[in-house]
């Protein structure tokens, strides 16, 4: 049997040490690196990464030939990823340095890539004379530690939608659907008909589609410094107990949020669940489906009608050695004529809010989503988004199942989210 | 007294006392057959004159591949028809040529096939909705046909997904003008992952086998530590190394590249592992055998070690190919997106997926053709596949 000695086994792990030693050096040095970009007119490149889709980046391309024919020294690159794994995508490529100058991403991901400080601060280019035009809601999710550290470019939020045919065969008028709680409940027992399988409404069970309940409650989850979790209060414990109340007492909520349940969205497609929360995104599915559907605002509670806010917010990178230029495109994009623009072409509704006024809708129901808008509240704004979701989301499944009290869930949660989220 | 006409004669159907019931069984499992069958079948030759009509109509449009759809209808029932029918023939004649003593047996056959294509409808159900819901015009891939639930194709199919996906459509026409733009397709996507599951999954293999033989059959300083370490290399959760290894991908200048995808990949533990416990099982008098023989190392691997562990390397071979024609994050991580080249399926189809909304049809369009490679390869290997997974498991 032959052997391979110590020595040369030795000389072995010493060589591959040193090439993994000389590789890093070179990683250290060589990955840091960014050089300018230029077009073969001289332009400087600008890269912007963003997740639009096929119809949006058309549209993207068109405004950006716009402001390049305005500025004579910039180009901005458009680079598409999947909105599927564009966190990933840049820390990674923020981590060895070869992140874009600007990108759009999640609302929950400033928050993170702020408190990293991998964000430009809009102060220094004069954001505050313009902030004021922007949505509240979608804007104070870039409202970081008392910085503006981005811009929305896309928002949105979720609204009441409902089954016309289902209110009439209940008996109910479809041109008036709930206003207030009350009524949400009233109606949900003339719309539930076990025997038949349609209930009156069924509801996700994630923190951000529940966000409606705690904000029409009047709740507040995070305190304005961010160091403090308020879900053991009073409102907060309201809204979640009447959610409870919807599914165990009043019988009218389908349990969709359960494993294996059908989805509110595939419910009311199928016309299972008369009334729904959801978003824009899905009206041009609704309306192929021939659906006979309508969309109100939120019932309102003791703190009146309100929303969550979705959507995404452009951002700048303190890598990039040009964040004015990027500045000027992305306030470019965002302005009230730009936006009126995208938002009549592509059925979305704009974050400017000079451009509700110059904004045409094919589809009437977005209308109530703009009008929905002016009510949202901004979501909390945590370092990680994912993990407060992590906490939330099971103890309010106990708290529907039946196996905690509403308040008991809510005390424990609360130290639980100080300790663990808020602690960043 | 007369003990035979006092006991039953175990050979006649009355004496077995069984007899009867045996017809209700057979008569239960010859109905449910007959349901199955109907089931299946008729879904089955739905979905063939569903595609039929989807190609046949002009311009994909639904409504007009409907009608289509509608004319062809007793087609469908009359071939459903027409199958039942001759299986139901083929039971009956079967049950009336069984001999009576052999009828338990024949029914405990009847209903092992029966459970067996049930089994065969659960597992091959998911992939029968991907096929309809491909065909779904978009906004109504989350339908259910109120009259029957089970019913799941479309009765009104385009094939605009599938002409989409592979940019074949007037927008992907349009696109086509920009050369870089024009890679951006399905097409480029499946290549790509081809040519990098395929080059991993061999070199994995390679080195993989080559590493196993080592720690199976040689004989080197601290053997049990250094395999010690290997092992506990495996306890590292992958997603700590993705930073560093990025780190080095990109120093070494592969960013965007697919050797960027493969590269860090090549060296597999668990696939040291897999194949040293196979090798361990070879008898070393055959390497002995060999070596008097007069072969050299290199011939001892290749002639007698690879032929008796193919079944595990063919095995190993599978799974690395699988995990990277479906690894998403690291590909993604590597991908350059101006670099249509550097675009692998599980990235492309990500595309597809928006903050909330999912275009359904089109995933599934691509579905299709992205589960090819993974049908043909367990085709062709899935006999090595199971030989070799049981016998990984254990050692001897």
């Amino acid at each position: 049997m032959r052997y391979i000695s110590h020595r040369s086994l030795r000389a072995v792990l010493l060589g591959l040490c040193a090439v993994a030693l000389a590789v890093l050096a070179t990683g250290i040095t060589g990955c840091n690196e960014r050089k300018t970009e230029y077009t073969p007119d001289g332009r400087v490149i600008l890269n912007f990464w963003h997740t639009y889709n096929d119809t949006e980046e058309a549209e993207l391309k068109a405004i950006i030939a716009e402001w390049e024919a305005k500025n004579a020294s910039w180009s901005v690159r458009p680079v598409r990823i999947p909105f599927d794994g564009h966190k990933p995508k840049l820390r990674t490529a923020l981590t060895v340095g070869r992140g874009p100058d600007m990108a759009r991403v999640d609302w929950s991901f400033v928050c993170e890539l702020g408190r990293k400080h991998a964000l430009v601060d809009l102060a220094q280019f004069g954001f505050d004379a313009i902030k004021d035009t922007y949505l509240k809601a979608p804007l104070r999710t870039n409202f970081i530690d008392g910085r503006y550290l981005g811009l929305p470019d896309q928002t949105t939020c979720v609204a009441l939608f409902y089954n016309k045919q289902l209110f009439r065969d209940a008996g109910l008028d479809p041109e008036a659907p709930p206003k207030t709680w009350d009524e949400f409940v009233e109606m949900g027992k003339k719309l539930t008909n076990v025997e038949k399988g349609t209930f009156a409404c069924g509801f996700e069970n994630t923190l951000w589609w529940s966000l409606p309940f705690f904000n029409t409650f009047g709740a507040t989850l995070i305190s304005e410094d961010g160091k403090k979790c308020l879900l053991d209060q009073e409102p907060a414990i309201r809204a979640i107990d009447f959610k409870r109340a919807l599914f165990a007492d009043y019988k009218i909520e389908a349990g969709a949020w359960r494993a294996g349940s059908i989805t509110p969205e595939q419910g009311f497609a199928n016309g299972k669940y008369a009334m729904i929360f959801m978003g824009p995104w899905n009206l041009p599915k609704f309306t192929s489906s021939k659906l006979d559907f309508g969309v109100t605002l939120i019932p309102a509670g003791p703190a009146g009608t309100s929303t969550n806010v979705g959507g995404t917010n452009v951002v700048i990178f303190n890598t990039g050695k040009f964040p004015k230029a990027c500045y000027d495109f992305l306030t470019y994009f965002t302005s009230p004529e730009v936006q009126a623009r995208w938002c009549s072409k592509l059925n979305q509704m704009p974050v400017n809010l000079k451009a509700y006024d110059l904004v045409k809708f094919d589809d009437p129901h977005l209308m109530t989503f703009m009008e929905q808008m002016k009510s949202a509240v901004s979501n909390p704004i945590v370092t990680s988004y994912e993990r407060l979701e992590d906490f939330v989301n099971p103890e309010m499944e106990a708290v529907l199942t039946g196996q905690k009290t509403a308040s008991a869930a809510m005390a424990t949660l609360a130290r639980k989210v100080e300790k663990r989220v808020l602690s960043d | 007294m007369n003990t035979h006409t006092d006991q039953a004669d175990p050979r006649t159907p009355a004496a077995q006392g069984g007899s009867p019931l045996r017809v209700v069984i057979f008569v239960t499992l010859f109905v449910a057959m007959i349901a199955l069958c109907v089931g299946i079948c008729g879904q089955l030759y739905r979905f063939l004159t569903m595609v039929a009509a989807a190609f046949a109509a002009r311009g994909g449009d639904p409504a007009k591949a409907g009608e289509v759809m509608k004319n062809m209808a007793w087609m469908v029932d009359a071939l459903t028809a027409a199958t039942a029918l001759a299986l139901a023939s083929i039971a009956i004649r079967r049950w009336i040529a069984t001999h009576v003593e052999q009828r338990a047996a024949f029914l405990r056959t009847f209903f092992l096939y029966l459970c067996l294509t049930a089994g065969v409808v659960v597992v091959l159900f998911p992939f029968f909705w991907m096929l309809c819901t491909s065909f779904k015009p978009a906004g109504t891939e989350l339908l259910i046909n109120t009259s029957n639930p089970f019913d799941i194709v479309p009765a009104e199919p385009t094939i605009g997904n599938f002409t989409k996906v592979l940019k074949l459509d007037a927008a992907g026409a349009a696109a086509s003008v920009d050369p870089v733009e024009a890679k951006k397709n399905f097409g480029t996507y499946f290549m790509n992952s081809l040519v990098v599951a395929s080059l991993a999954a061999f070199l994995v293999t390679l080195f993989a086998s080559m590493g196993g033989y080592v720690f199976a059959k040689k004989e080197l300083p601290y053997k049990p530590q250094l395999f010690g370490v290997l092992m506990a290399t495996m306890m590292i959760p992958g997603m700590m190394y993705m930073v560093p290894q990025f780190f080095m991908v990109c120093s070494m200048g592969l960013f965007g590249t697919k050797l960027a995808m493969i590269l860090p990949h090549l060296a597999s533990v668990f696939g040291i592992f897999m194949l040293k416990q196979f090798m361990e099982t070879i008898p070393s008098s055959l390497i002995e055998a060999a070596r008097i023989d007069g072969a050299s190392e290199w011939q001892i691997f290749r002639v007698v070690i690879i032929p008796l562990a193919m079944p595990i390397i063919l095995t190993l071979f599978l799974l690395t190919f699988l995990s990277h024609w479906s690894n998403f994050l690291w590909q993604l991580i590597v991908t350059d997106f101006e670099n249509p080249l550097s675009i692998t399926l599980p990235v492309g189809l990500a595309l597809f997926r928006g903050q909330y909304t999912s275009d359904l049809g089109l995933i599934m369009s691509a579905s299709c053709f992205s589960i090819v490679p993974i049908v043909i390869l367990f085709l062709f290997a899935q006999r090595y596949f199971i030989e070799g997974m049981t016998q990984g498991a254990v050692k001897e």
